[in-house]
């Protein structure tokens, strides 16, 4: 019965045989000389703020009239600070762009999550429409989606058209790589075209491309010592002697060329230009300028990473870091495609690797390190956006004043803490259940109402009020334990369980197991449970990885919920609720309610540090709760236990202490709430550290604080309840 | 700084921090981030480090790096989720292994990978993980002892039954 040093070293040694050497001292390397370049920037500026604190005090000391110092319009400002940089913790992969959740709802509303033209649509010019979110190069054709859902069709007279939408979606221009007719311009609105020649004089050439730079002006863009400005309505042309690489939602041009001379980022606001050394940043592939911020996906020096800046001094807010071993994501496979009205950071993500993926549109938010996706264009092809569709974030589908500020435990709320290996000397709890639960007995149907479910011995067992169990073959060769997963709804009517090619309900009452698809994107495991559970109206809740889904088994597609790996989520009444945790730096947690597909609130949970394994009726909710704190607990309040909170403001209903040493109960599992069972009263099971082989089911009285024992059971067997009456 | 020295001193000893890394989180891209820091650091102070010994050094951020990063997650992780980059060569050891090692908590699953795989001293494992030498001992026997009733494929795997 033992292992000895070797044996075990040789199975370390075999189970990690294949991972290759990595190549991450170059990389290592361009991380430390970029950290050093922010340190001196870093000493830099305080030695900078240091002087101008000694100029002002020299001058009130000799009494002079201070007189400012001459601001050149090319100043350049000295590496200031970075307040508030946050950064999200690991790089992320783009590869796996399809795993993101979806982006809520309110995020650029009007771009669809597929962009999916159809084969054929009217033509602009006979029904012209209000708006265009994007167009589509589709072969001969350009389809424009319209603000109202409808496509319109524009012909292409030539191969590689350059397709460009105004900010506002009523322009659109068409010019021809090659070409030397300049653009054909349309206004969406009408449905007219008009062709914009070049300017006089000008010599179109390789690089040149037309876009815009506001909603009625057109821009000639591609040499970096000038541009032409055309009104696009009366076709007037004005030379620019300087170049734009973007333009600002004001039409401000900004460039960013670094590929030669000194790296600075110049900025044309207010007409004059205003330079600022890119060395915060680094060198820009794709930048993106809002009125005070500035994203860029930058490499050089260092990795691939994403930075949202302060615009006038560039000092980095926040950066993405983004894995790209190969180079191809920095090599244009990722890009900035704008800053959105709320400040989240939308980025256009090519899928590579496999012919004809397109590109995706994930949005990243900057204050919770969060990404989600926002759009997959599933086909290699042109398309652009109309710039506001994309800027636009609903106010109201997340509305900020809904988000409450931190909360703490109330120390008045604050119980008597108790042992869980004293549950033995608790009073019994009159609840429905038989003291021991034991899954065994015959085939068949349930008799009475369902009280509990459980998976053993291969069979799907039912527990009836009358106290007997019954049990009923899975309905496919099952999955391993490890990987399958059972629920039973609080109504009690409903049973689903997994299976290997689809999720199987069964009627309680009726016994006929019921095949259920899972949704796209759901791979089943064999090394892992996934989430499982189902609601009164039958939806079932189905969650593994970093994807959730909720299902509608009345035939409605599966809706895919925007929650990933380390939430923990739950449905009550008609909501989901979720305890979500953002690891930024500092890590935060939200409690957010979802409604048909919209966040209806979103309450700051932060205080509480870690809130695991949520369960919810219609007034209070319940979680695990682990502390994150590093010293030893100075008052109960510090301690790992149960928490019931008001869901309206998450206040303290109460808090049971259950201390213990490396958070056995509350991060390890040995302490979950199961469920209300009145407003008043959790069902608690809880795996006493001394006996961890039995689970009980304990009853918390959250007014009183009174504890009683209902059951126990097996801690191998998984069993999960629907309704227990008291 | 030298670079070629550097580079020279990481290619070495890269590949095993990496698969130690793996063995502490389970997770081979989270096992590279915690590399690349690691060596970026020992980059950052590689004219105090070069003529002392780095790879300890490099090897203590790792190790504490992740434990600080889990304690500041603080999540429970029921069974670890199957990471479609971890090696495909010899997948049933690979797989049992990383189960086993899912049984343990944090400190034990170090002490057991830094004794074990790293095949360092109880000292060294003591002074790495900033602990005492009976809390090394405590936690490896009880890291065993788990193993032992609670991963009975892994003494199938080495060619034992558990009795």
């Amino acid at each position: 019965m033992s292992m000895d040093d070797h044996e075990l070293s040789t199975v370390l040694h075999r189970a990690t045989q294949s991972i290759d050497a990595p190549v991450l001292a170059a990389r290592a390397l361009r991380s430390a000389q970029r950290r050093r370049t922010r340190r001196r920037g870093a000493a830099a500026a305080v030695l900078s703020s240091a002087l101008v604190v000694a100029v002002v005090v020299a001058t009130q000391v000799g009494g002079g009239t201070s007189v400012a110092p001459p601001t050149s319009p090319s100043q350049t400002p000295t590496a200031p600070t970075s307040p508030g940089l946050s950064r999200t913790e690991g790089p992320w992969d783009p590869r796996t762009v399809d795993d993101l959740p979806p982006a809520r709802a309110g995020l650029s509303p009007t771009v669809p999550a597929v962009i999916d033209p159809p084969e054929s649509s009217p033509l602009l010019a006979d029904d012209p429409i209000g708006a265009a979110v994007l167009v589509v190069e589709q072969g001969d054709v350009a389809q424009l989606l319209g603000v109202d859902g409808s496509w319109r069709t524009v012909p292409l007279d030539q191969r590689y058209p350059g397709l460009e939408l105004s900010p506002d979606g009523r322009r659109l221009a068409i010019s021809y790589v090659g070409g030397d007719a300049g653009a054909t311009l349309y206004d969406v609105t009408t449905g007219d075209s008009r062709v914009q020649p070049f300017p006089e004089g000008y010599q179109p050439f390789d690089f040149s491309y037309w876009t815009f730079a506001d909603d009625d002006t057109l821009c000639l863009c591609g040499a970096s010592e000038e541009i032409y400005l055309v009104d696009a309505v009366t076709g007037a042309a004005q030379r620019q002697a300087h170049g734009a690489d973007v333009f600002d939602p004001d039409g401000a041009a900004v460039e960013a060329d670094c590929c030669v001379g000194p790296q600075v980022l110049t900025d044309w606001a207010g007409g004059s230009p205003r330079e600022v050394d890119l060395q915060l940043i680094g060198r820009p592939s794709s930048i993106s300028v809002g009125l005070d911020t500035v994203a860029a996906t930058s490499y050089d020096p260092g990795p691939l990473e994403v930075v949202l800046a302060d615009r006038s001094t560039l000092s980095p807010r926040a950066t993405l870091p983004v894995r790209d071993p190969q180079g191809a994501f920095g090599d244009g496979g990722l890009s900035v495609a704008t800053i959105t009205d709320d400040g989240t950071v939308l980025l256009r993500v090519a899928v590579l690797g496999r012919d004809g993926d397109g590109f995706r549109v994930v949005a990243w938010d900057p204050a919770l390190g969060t990404l989600s996706l926002v759009s997959t264009n599933p086909v290699a092809r042109q398309v652009a956006f109309a710039d506001s569709a994309l800027r636009q974030a609903r106010p109201g589908t997340q509305d900020p004043e809904a988000t409450t500020s931190a909360s703490t435990i109330d120390p008045d709320r604050v119980q008597p803490a108790w042992d869980p290996d004293d549950v033995r000397e608790l009073p019994a709890a009159g609840v429905l259940l038989p003291a021991v639960l034991v899954p065994e007995g015959d085939p068949g149907p349930v008799r009475g109402s369902a009280v509990a479910a459980a998976d053993a011995d291969g069979r799907c067992w039912v527990l009836g009020t009358s106290g007997e169990w019954t049990s009923t073959a899975y309905p496919e060769p099952e999955l391993p334990f490890v990987g399958r997963q059972v629920a039973i709804a609080s109504s009690s009517d409903v049973v689903v369980v997994t299976g290997r090619r689809a999720l199987w309900r069964r009627d309680v009452s009726s016994g006929d197991w019921i095949e259920v698809p899972y949704p796209a994107g759901f791979r089943t495991r064999f090394d892992y449970s996934p989430t499982l559970a189902v609601d009164d109206d039958g939806r079932i809740l189905l969650g593994q990885d970093q994807r959730w889904w909720l299902i509608d088994t009345d035939g409605g597609a599966p809706t895919r919920l925007p929650f990933d790996r380390f939430d923990d989520v739950m449905t009550s009444g008609g909501d989901v609720l979720a305890s979500r945790f953002a690891n930024t730096s500092p890590p935060t947690r939200a409690v957010e309610e979802w409604r048909s597909g919209s966040i209806i609130s979103s309450q700051d949970a932060t205080g509480f540090q870690s809130l695991q394994r949520p369960v919810a009726d219609e007034r209070s909710i319940a979680f695990a709760r682990a502390r994150t704190g590093y010293t030893v607990p100075a008052s109960a309040v510090e301690s790992d236990g149960l928490l019931a909170l008001d869901r309206d403001g998450l206040t303290t209903r109460a808090f049971l202490p259950v201390p213990s040493r490396a958070s056995y109960y509350s991060d390890n599992g040995g302490l979950s709430p199961v469920g209300w069972l009145d407003p008043d009263t959790v069902l608690v099971a809880v795996r006493p550290r001394s006996d961890p082989d039995t689970t009980w089911l304990v009853t918390w009285d959250v007014e009183t604080g009174e504890l009683a024992r209902a059951a126990s059971y097996a801690t191998g067997t998984r069993i999960v309840l629907a309704s227990v009456a008291l | 700084m030298d670079e070629q020295e550097f580079t020279a001193w990481a290619a070495g000893c890269e590949r095993q921090l990496l698969r130690s890394a793996f063995l502490l989180t389970g997770d081979l891209h989270r096992a590279e981030d915690l590399v690349q820091e690691a060596l970026t650091r020992v980059a950052l102070r590689w004219s105090r480090l070069r003529a002392g010994n780095p790879t300890a050094y490099a090897r203590t951020i790792i190790v504490r790096d992740n434990i600080s990063w889990w304690r500041r997650r603080r999540e429970v992780t029921v069974a670890e989720p199957y990471d479609a980059a971890a090696p495909p060569v010899d997948p049933e050891v690979a797989l049992v292994v990383r189960r086993s090692l899912a049984r343990l908590t944090r400190s034990q699953r170090a002490v057991l990978v830094l004794r074990h795989f790293d095949d360092l001293t109880e000292r060294e494992t003591a002074e790495l993980l900033g602990v005492s030498l009976g809390t090394v001992k405590s936690q490896n026997a009880a890291a065993l002892a788990r193993l032992r009733d609670g991963a009975p494929e892994l003494l199938d795997l080495i060619g034992r039954s558990p009795s």
